[in-house]
């Protein structure tokens, strides 16, 4: 078991976004995290991530307890991130916004903990290794924001890779994408598991999870309501209700 | 014929506003944090110099480090406390407005820094027995460090801590989920701005041979953030550029018009600039540099 949630909860103001949320993740899996609208899946990103910390409730990552760091911690602990709304640094080019990950998302061993000179070469090969890999080589020279969504996206997993993660988390990779666009962002999240990377997927594109996870969460109003493998899930009479309402379960 | 000492003079004061504009464009340029009180931060240079020069009558090697340390100090606790506070925006373009008025009224009200006096006369600045008394002298000294500073930026903008200042400046928190200690990094964008602070405050002390905190009030702070956004925010020419264009367009109107004219020009040039080259004359996707990178691909 790479990960290990336990009781999180937070609230904002009136409102608990998440509550008493368990969850484990293991080692080189595809799990998949649904749920309807404003159900609190993406709060889990930002807890898991040190954005937002919990009220309660634990994380461990590979047995040490992570609760409450903050983000840049979190990301040298080997846990990186995309976002449902991609932010690339927009005027820095493909390349460099692959590099800062490199640079900084590394635990490093450089004065004061800024990266040195020497790692830059090493930097851009590494850079320029993952932007092939996730075909955007040519594209390297060019600004963030020049790019097309999809691009974007894959620009943000190229980022979230060069910090060399062990756990990926990624947030509807493949909202606003055309069908072409799907497939071939299933086939990359395949080759992530492939360099032996286990991951977290968010997803509102039905198809898109029911074919990449191994298994499935799935959340409602902050809490967990079933679990399992993508045909029990869907079946699951809660999971009917809780997308359709009452009358299809 | 123009004498000799108008155009040197001219060029003092270009290189002076040149090196502040250097400070300012670590800060505004690569951080992006809307520094709005730079010369609260010259002011602790130029006065450590002038107190240091007249009360214990250290020679220019000395002030000059001690002034860029102490600028830097101040900076390292001003910009702790901003960051600490979460400071960002439009709050953080007040924050540094009120640390510009309270520096001003501390110069002005404190018994130690010669009230509306001012402290002076400073002596001439001498290097290896070398006095620099002249504006010739001082314009090639001012050259110097702008050389130096300029080098400074480049050598940033090419680094991994450039890289990461560029980051936090694009999207803090992306940049923060990336590794980026984003609050070590703000705090040191404002130690490191603040270096040139100390050089172009000693030099601007030096120079005018006595400091007032008049010279120092938030009107001119206005002037070295303006200088960064005429010139290209992020880019090691564009400080450059932006200098000129205060220190050139008022003295190519002096004489003719009058003064509140002048400025009344200069302000509308900034606003026409801003407005159809808003990443600046030398900015990152301006017309000059597409222009310069066409010149360029057609020489290949």
């Amino acid at each position: 078991m790479i990960l290990e949630v336990g009781k999180l909860t937070k609230a904002f103001g009136g409102l608990v976004a998440v509550k008493d949320f368990d969850l484990q993740i293991d080692d080189g899996e595809i799990l998949g995290l649904i749920g309807p609208n404003g159900a609190g899946k993406t709060t889990v990103f930002n807890l898991l991530t040190g954005i937002y910390k919990p009220d309660s409730g634990t994380i461990k990552f590979k047995g040490e307890d992570i609760t409450g760091l903050p983000a840049h911690k979190i990301c040298k602990k080997r846990i990186s991130r995309t976002y449902q709304i991609v932010r690339p640094f927009n005027n820095l080019t493909v390349l460099e916004n692959v590099m800062v990950a490199s640079f900084f998302g590394t635990p490093q061993t450089s004065i004061l903990g800024f990266p040195q000179g020497k790692k830059s070469e090493e930097a851009r090969e590494k850079g320029i290794e993952l932007l092939d890999f996730l075909d955007l080589a040519d594209k390297k020279d060019q600004l963030a924001k020049n790019l097309t969504l999809y691009e974007r996206r894959k620009l943000e997993m190229a980022r979230a890779l060069a910090s060399d993660p062990e756990l990926l988390l990624l947030d509807e990779s493949a909202s606003g994408l055309n069908p072409t666009e799907i497939e071939g962002m299933m086939a990359k999240i395949r080759n992530i598991r492939g360099r032996g990377i286990t991951l977290c997927v968010i997803e509102h594109v039905m198809k898109f999870i029911y074919n990449i996870s191994d298994r499935i969460v799935v959340i409602h109003h902050g809490e967990k309501i079933a679990e399992g493998e993508p045909k029990e899930v869907i079946g699951d009479k809660k999971v009917i209700e809780a997308y359709m309402g009452e009358a299809y379960a | 014929m123009i004498p000799v000492n108008y155009i040197t003079s001219i060029l003092t004061f270009f290189s002076i506003f040149c090196i502040f504009a250097f400070g300012q464009n670590i800060m505004l340029g690569y951080a992006g944090l809307p520094m709005l009180g730079y010369m609260g931060l010259v002011a602790v240079g130029a006065y450590t110099t002038a107190i240091l020069s007249t009360a214990y009558n250290l020679p220019f090697i000395v002030t000059l480090p001690l002034s860029c340390l102490m600028t830097m100090l101040i900076a390292f606790a001003v910009g702790w406390l901003f960051m600490r506070g979460k400071l960002a925006g439009a709050y953080l373009v007040v924050g540094s407005i009120g640390f510009n008025f309270i520096v001003v009224a501390i110069l002005l009200f404190a018994p130690w820094f010669g009230r509306m006096f001012g402290i002076g006369p400073i002596p001439a600045p001498e290097i290896l027995g070398y006095r620099f008394s002249s504006s010739v002298d001082f314009s090639i000294l001012g050259l110097f460090f702008v050389a130096i500073v300029a080098y400074i930026d480049r050598q940033l903008s090419r680094s991994a801590l450039g890289l990461g200042l560029k980051a936090l400046r694009e999207d803090g928190i992306a940049a923060e989920s990336s590794g980026v200690n984003t609050v070590r990094l703000k705090v040191l964008a404002f130690i490191l701005g603040s270096f040139q602070a100390g050089i172009g405050g000693c030099l601007y002390a030096y120079y005018i041979k006595s400091v007032f905190p008049t010279y120092f009030e938030f009107v001119h702070s206005v002037e070295v953030f303006t200088m960064v956004i005429l010139g290209g925010m992020g880019t090691t020419l564009g400080p450059i550029v932006g200098a000129l264009v205060p220190t050139l367009v008022p003295e190519a109107l002096r004489g003719n018009v009058p003064m509140e004219a002048r400025f009344l020009i200069y302000s509308i040039i900034i606003i026409i600039v801003v407005l159809f080259e808003p990443t600046g004359i030398l900015g990152v996707n301006s017309r000059v540099r597409r222009l310069l990178s066409r010149l360029a691909r057609l020489k290949l």
